[in-house]
């Protein structure tokens, strides 16, 4: 018994942060990606950007800051991301909010009408974006009540369970696997779902 | 008694094992992590100067906010039903609205389908009306139960978009309402509805070539 804890605190406290590279080689990197984003920006569409160090996640179009949301937490899983812009080939997510048909006829002189239609409020808080080159990048709400509080006390042991379960695996597969976990309050959260269509391109700034 | 304390040794066994675990996926999931290294850097890498990449690490960024346009613009957040009227960093105006329902409509013959988004992206305003008359398209007919017309004149209808209207292209409008209790909600075919005050200043502020984002 003792020889297992003692195997234990090794691992804890030999765990440490990242090592960082140097300056020389942070501003190459950040130069590609800011000529990335520029590309983004000569396009219409809406794009996403994660600064992992200013800790700010910002929609964006012909790179004009729509609207900035902070990132509460995140943990980084992986290899690291190649400097160049990402595109989403899907979101993922348990229960996905799905369209209401129209019935022809049903609206005529129908003034008590209820409202039925998707809304900021029907889109999920917990979920991922799945990036091209295998990149997966899991969004959950901040614990605000109880529920999402046990949610969350359950996700993070089974994640550090299975990220590196999954890296190990794909490194035997010699294929690249990250995965980043993203914390945002629960309406930003819905905010990003809700914004983000298939194909948009998404840039991510290191820590 | 025997059994119970096999049993809480093995519960114990498992729980050590569990966090050893964990503790070893923290270890693997932060040390892999170097943000330093890229794909392809290496050959540049040596050649240019700290000071080059500085220099040229400002420049791209100067680029970059300066896309942010000095003239007056308009974004809107189809999330939360907002408009806001800016110009550089300073929003002028700020106006509750309501956008695309996101609903879906079938033609019942099968071979058409509509869905009510409002567009996102970036656009221009393209034309501007006074008084406009609405010409309804086939989806308005088809969603209330009525035949389409091939007279094109019985498509018109005066007085449903308000004072003013301006267009974005591919028929979406910023238009006025008569449902104005319904602003702040999801419920339009696409268009953007304003409340008639809050309309007028919209129309007074943007001109033809305005630009618009929408998120």
């Amino acid at each position: 018994m003792m020889r297992w804890g003692l195997i234990f605190f090794l691992i804890v406290f030999n765990a440490g942060p990242a090592p960082a590279g140097n300056d020389k080689e942070i501003f190459l990197r950040e130069n590609r990606l800011l000529e990335e984003e520029l590309k983004l920006a000569r396009k219409q569409d809406i794009y996403l950007v994660f600064n992992l160090r200013e800790k700010t996640a910002s929609l964006k179009a012909r790179g004009l800051q729509l609207r900035k949301l902070p990132i509460k937490d995140f943990q980084y899983w992986g290899s690291p991301l190649a400097a160049r812009a990402y595109h989403l080939k899907r979101k993922s997510a348990l229960f996905e909010p799905g369209r209401e048909i129209v019935s022809p006829g049903k609206t005529k002189n129908n003034d008590n009408f209820e409202i039925e239609a998707l809304e900021l409020a029907d889109m999920p808080s917990r979920y991922a974006f799945v990036l091209d080159g295998d990149v997966r990048i899991s969004i959950r709400p901040h614990a605000a009540d109880i529920l999402s509080g046990m949610l969350n006390l359950f996700s993070w042991p089974i994640k550090f369970l299975t990220r590196p379960a999954a890296m190990f695996w794909n490194a035997l597969r010699k294929k690249p696997y990250t995965a980043i976990d993203v914390v945002l309050d629960k309406s930003d959260a819905q905010t990003l779902y809700w914004s983000l269509a298939d194909r948009s391109g998404v840039v991510v700034y290191p820590p | 008694m025997l059994e119970n304390r096999f049993l809480l040794r093995l519960l114990l066994f498992a729980a050590i094992l569990f966090l050893a675990l964990d503790a070893a996926g923290y270890y693997i999931g932060t040390r892999n992590v170097s943000f330093g290294k890229q794909e392809g850097a290496k050959s540049n890498n040596g050649k240019v100067s700290f000071s080059a990449l500085r220099a040229k690490n400002r420049a791209l960024r100067q680029r970059l906010n300066g896309l942010t346009p000095n003239e007056t613009y308009i974004v809107i957040d189809t999330g939360r039903n907002l408009l806001y009227l800016k110009k550089g960093d300073r929003t002028m105006f700020e106006a509750v609205i309501s956008s695309g329902s996101g609903n879906m409509l079938k033609d019942p013959s099968g071979k058409r389908q509509w869905v009510f988004d409002t567009p996102r992206g970036e656009y221009r305003i393209k034309t501007k009306y006074l008084t406009p008359a609405w010409t309804k398209p086939d989806w308005a007919f088809i969603e209330e139960g009525e035949a389409i017309p091939k007279d094109p004149r019985k498509r018109v209808e005066e007085g449903v978009l308000g004072g003013y209207a301006l267009g974005f292209g591919n028929g979406y409008f910023i238009h006025g309402t008569l449902y104005t209790r319904l602003l702040g909600r999801n419920v339009t075919h696409g268009c953007i509805r304003v409340g008639d005050r809050d309309l007028k200043a919209v129309y007074a502020a943007a001109g033809i070539g305005t630009r618009l984002y929408i998120f």
